[in-house]
């Protein structure tokens, strides 16, 4: 089940209402049947898979507790690390390994054909694994004590709003509001109705208004000129981040209506001003994750200045393969990992000043250049993101970087300003906290007159087809 | 907050901002000229249907003649015709005729057909119908083309502007005026601007778009197109509507991408020259290089202003001829070959171009 569907518009209210009106125990039963309800819309066969996750990380929870030796806590650990990478490997990644080595073999000279599996990967996997391997972790470095109940882990794990498409959560924050009776506020529902229809604005006005026209370019790119190709450049950064920070804002804002907060996901990141900053704005949840479950495991910057440039690369490598299975994904985390080594090397040489510690001192239009640059250079990775395959990236640069052809396509490209104006409004809204205060201080119908026209978009936008969100393909 | 006070309280918070959302899109069918109200979304071709079916109106007021001509086609037909012009051109050549140019941005057969089907069913009997088609007619592959999302269109309707239907199939019929490339067209519909805009602005250019000679690698004879171009003679057949075809010129010159020879072309003429033939009906051939010279036109394939008023005049002595019997069956394929064409230059030239 998709946010923007129809078949979600009936599940949420109906939800809703049994939630509000359940007590505690009976709340947490009907979440988690709503949950797998929610999973099993898509394909109830891979129930089975998630079940298996659970139990095996549950079990491996307590066995890494209650063991008495650091090297069985350890053995124990690495089963569960093993058993959630070798469910991604596969049903994510087993192809492109068997494809990548049989290209390998034949270039050396062995001609081979290696059989695929050929599996259909299941929805959400890359999110729910990493959640359910990193509760282990934390049990395993002391820093949580596992919770005694499969049924809370299940519910952790399987919550819907987060399942499919995150934010990758951690179990300190989730479990104790699932395991603790929970007092819904007022504050909540209000704050939680406006995060769903900007989420919803975000998703279906901008990002699917947009979609169109970034086919296009991947599909006719022969008949673009160079500045239909950069403009669209810029157009995908924009659609990746509507739809992926619109799921994330639907999802924390159906959160808050069931009383429950999930973490901010996406903190306007083209308002960044260097690399660094951006993806600590980025996908929030995921850069965290790798920080902390592969940054720091491989030394972070403990192990001298090339260590610590290396393990930057390795991780943005990592974190670029977990999107998919693809080469495109590992060359766009490893240009990531350059950025950010670049970055840092500029500013280990760069000679610092007292303005660089505020940078709200710098003057406005210098700011904003910087801005664009970080956007520029975020949009440019994202080419090879965006593209099926390596070679088609490599043409769409060349293209683009031809500068002949100007732009041709703009027809139907300059009404999309309207709506590109409402999503930097919002983003601007966000990135000075005027919305939140703007959301606390106003009435119901202030509230009513500015998100109603929100929604009416929305329906409208939303009413030709529902496109999926594009990070269930992760 | 437990129980039903919580639901209470998620209903109070949230009906204001769905009555206002709704209030909106009620307002937007009122406001919003022309806009139709239909159950499918190919909004353009209803909405190209109602502002025919206006605009008929206003012509029948007008004009002095009894007998009406509708004019179908794409933007070659709603750019290339000046419908004033036509008529005055009539009322010299003593015609009883006065014609309404349905052509639109972006419509071949497809959308023609549903838009023909949505006229003819509120009642529209035009007297004689032109079909003007142009070299992209047929091409499934091009890229200025308006998509039609349903397969089968037969049961597209617009739907009278009550507060029910608003509410039922607003948010659908609103959806297309979201969407940029069929905005773009409403716009242009709604303002004639192919039209009226004689000398576009940098800002209008960049809004209408500059249509290049599209590669010769880029075409693939749609064979539902031609089945559709067919369907709606088979309509004027059916309602004894007498049809015809002319075929509009596209630029000597073009400045393009394109991959030359365009080998297609003979085949997508022969195409439509074959219903033409088969049929035994009308079709003159304005793609000409004797005809329009390369000041006469805006970008590939549309005319300016100039070159519209001489393609009205071209028309016009033709609907003439056919008017007193004489069918003039022309051959698309002796159409010129000779496109000279120079590739563009750079970004900063390109840009300059508007």
């Amino acid at each position: 089940m998709i946010f923007n569907s129809l078949a979600f518009a009936i599940f949420l209210p109906i939800v809703l209402a049994l939630y509000y009106l359940l007590p505690f125990k009976g709340q947490n039963r009907m979440l988690l049947f709503a949950s797998l309800f929610f999973y099993a819309w898509w394909d109830w066969r891979f129930l089975g898979l998630l079940a298996l996750t659970i139990v095996v990380d549950f079990y491996a929870s307590h066995a890494v507790y209650r063991a008495t030796s650091q090297k069985i806590k350890k053995r124990w650990m690495l089963l569960s690390v093993i058993s959630n990478v070798g469910v991604l490997v596969i049903f994510k990644y087993s192809d492109f390994f068997l494809k990548s080595f049989a290209v390998v073999l034949t270039k050396i000279g062995f001609a081979v054909h290696l059989p695929t599996l050929a599996l259909v990967l299941p929805i959400g996997i890359s999110f729910y694994t990493f959640m359910s391997m990193a509760y282990v972790i934390d049990v395993y470095r002391g820093q949580l004590k596992p919770t005694p109940h499969l049924f809370d882990f299940s519910l952790f794990v399987c919550y819907f709003p987060h399942l499919v498409a995150g934010p990758i959560l951690r179990a300190p924050q989730l479990l104790p509001q699932l395991t603790q009776e929970r007092k819904i506020k007022i504050e909540q529902i209000r704050d939680g109705i406006t995060l769903i229809i900007i989420g919803y604005v975000r998703k279906v006005v901008v990002a699917d208004i947009l979609a169109p026209m970034i086919s296009e370019a991947f599909t006719q790119m022969d008949s673009m000129g160079s500045g239909d190709l950069i403009l669209r450049m810029y157009l995908f950064a924009i659609q990746l981040y509507g739809d992926f920070a619109g799921y994330s804002d639907i999802a924390r804002g159906v959160s808050k209506l069931f009383g429950i907060e999930l973490n901010l996901n996406f903190s306007t990141p083209y308002f960044s001003e260097n690399i660094t900053e951006f993806w600590r704005r980025w996908h929030i949840s995921l850069s965290s994750w790798l920080r902390d479950y592969v940054y720091i495991p491989l030394g972070g910057n403990r192990k001298g200045e090339f260590r610590t440039y290396l393990n930057n690369f390795l991780t943005m490598l990592i974190g670029g393969l977990w999107h998919g299975a693809n080469w495109t994904y590992i060359v766009w985390g490893g240009l990531n990992g350059i950025y950010l080594g670049i970055h840092k090397a500029f500013l280990k040489i760069s000679p610092k000043r007292s303005s660089s510690k505020n940078p709200q001192t710098l003057i406005l239009p210098l700011r904003i250049l910087k801005m664009f640059f970080i956007f520029t250079l975020a949009a440019f990775a994202f080419i090879i993101f965006r593209s099926p395959d390596i070679s088609t990236a490599i043409l769409y640069i060349r293209r683009m970087c031809s500068f002949s052809g100007g732009i041709s396509h703009m027809g139907s490209t300059v009404y999309v300003i309207p709506f590109l104006f409402v999503g930097l409004v919002i983003d601007i809204a966000q990135y000075t906290s005027r919305g939140e205060h703007f959301i606390a201080r106003s009435t119901l119908w202030q509230r009513a007159l500015i998100l109603g026209p929100l929604l009416a978009i929305v329906l409208a936008a939303g009413a030709d087809s529902s496109k999926p969100f594009i990070y269930f393909q992760f | 907050m437990k129980g039903y006070k919580a639901v209470l309280n998620l209903c109070v918070q949230f009906l204001p901002i769905l009555v206002v959302a709704y209030a909106c899109i009620a307002i937007a069918f009122y406001a919003i000229p022309h806009l139709p109200i239909s159950n499918k979304r190919t909004f353009h071709a209803m909405l190209r249907a109602q502002i025919t079916l206006d605009q008929e109106k206003e012509n029948q007021s007008r004009a002095n003649a009894t007998h009406h001509l509708l004019l179908l086609g794409s933007s070659v037909v709603e750019r290339g015709i000046n419908q004033s012009y036509l008529d005055s051109s009539f009322g010299e050549l003593h015609l009883n005729l006065y014609a309404t140019n349905a052509g639109a941005g972006g419509f071949f057969a497809n959308s023609n057909l549903i838009m023909f089907r949505a006229l003819l069913e509120h009642g529209l009997r035009p007297d004689r119908v032109v079909y003007g088609v142009f070299l992209q007619e047929l091409n499934g592959k091009s890229i200025i083309h308006a998509s039609v999302t349903d397969d089968d269109s037969t049961d597209i309707q617009i739907k009278s502007k009550s507060l029910s239907n608003v509410i039922r199939y607003g948010p659908n019929s609103l959806s297309s005026i979201l969407d940029g490339q069929n905005f773009h067209i409403y716009l242009f519909a709604l303002n004639h601007a192919f039209n009226d805009v004689h000398n576009p602005n940098f800002f209008q250019r960049l809004s209408f778009g500059e249509n290049m000679f599209e590669r010769d690698s880029s075409y693939r004879l749609e064979q539902s197109y031609l089945k559709d171009l067919n369907a709606i003679y088979e309509l004027c057949k059916k309602y004894h509507i007498p049809f015809a075809f002319f075929n509009a010129p596209v630029r000597p010159q073009v400045e393009s991408l394109a991959d030359m020879p365009y080998l297609h072309k003979s085949e997508a003429y022969l195409a439509v020259q074959r219903i033409a033939e088969q049929n035994r009906i009308p079709i003159w051939n304005f793609d000409n290089s004797t005809l329009f010279s390369d000041a006469e036109f805006l970008d590939s394939y549309h005319l300016n202003a100039n070159g519209a008023h001489k393609m009205t005049q071209l028309l016009a002595d033709k609907i003439a001829k056919w008017n007193s019997g004489i069918i003039e069956q022309d051959v698309l394929a002796n159409s010129t070959d000779s496109v000279r064409y120079e590739v563009k230059g750079s970004l900063l030239r390109t840009a300059f171009h508007f």
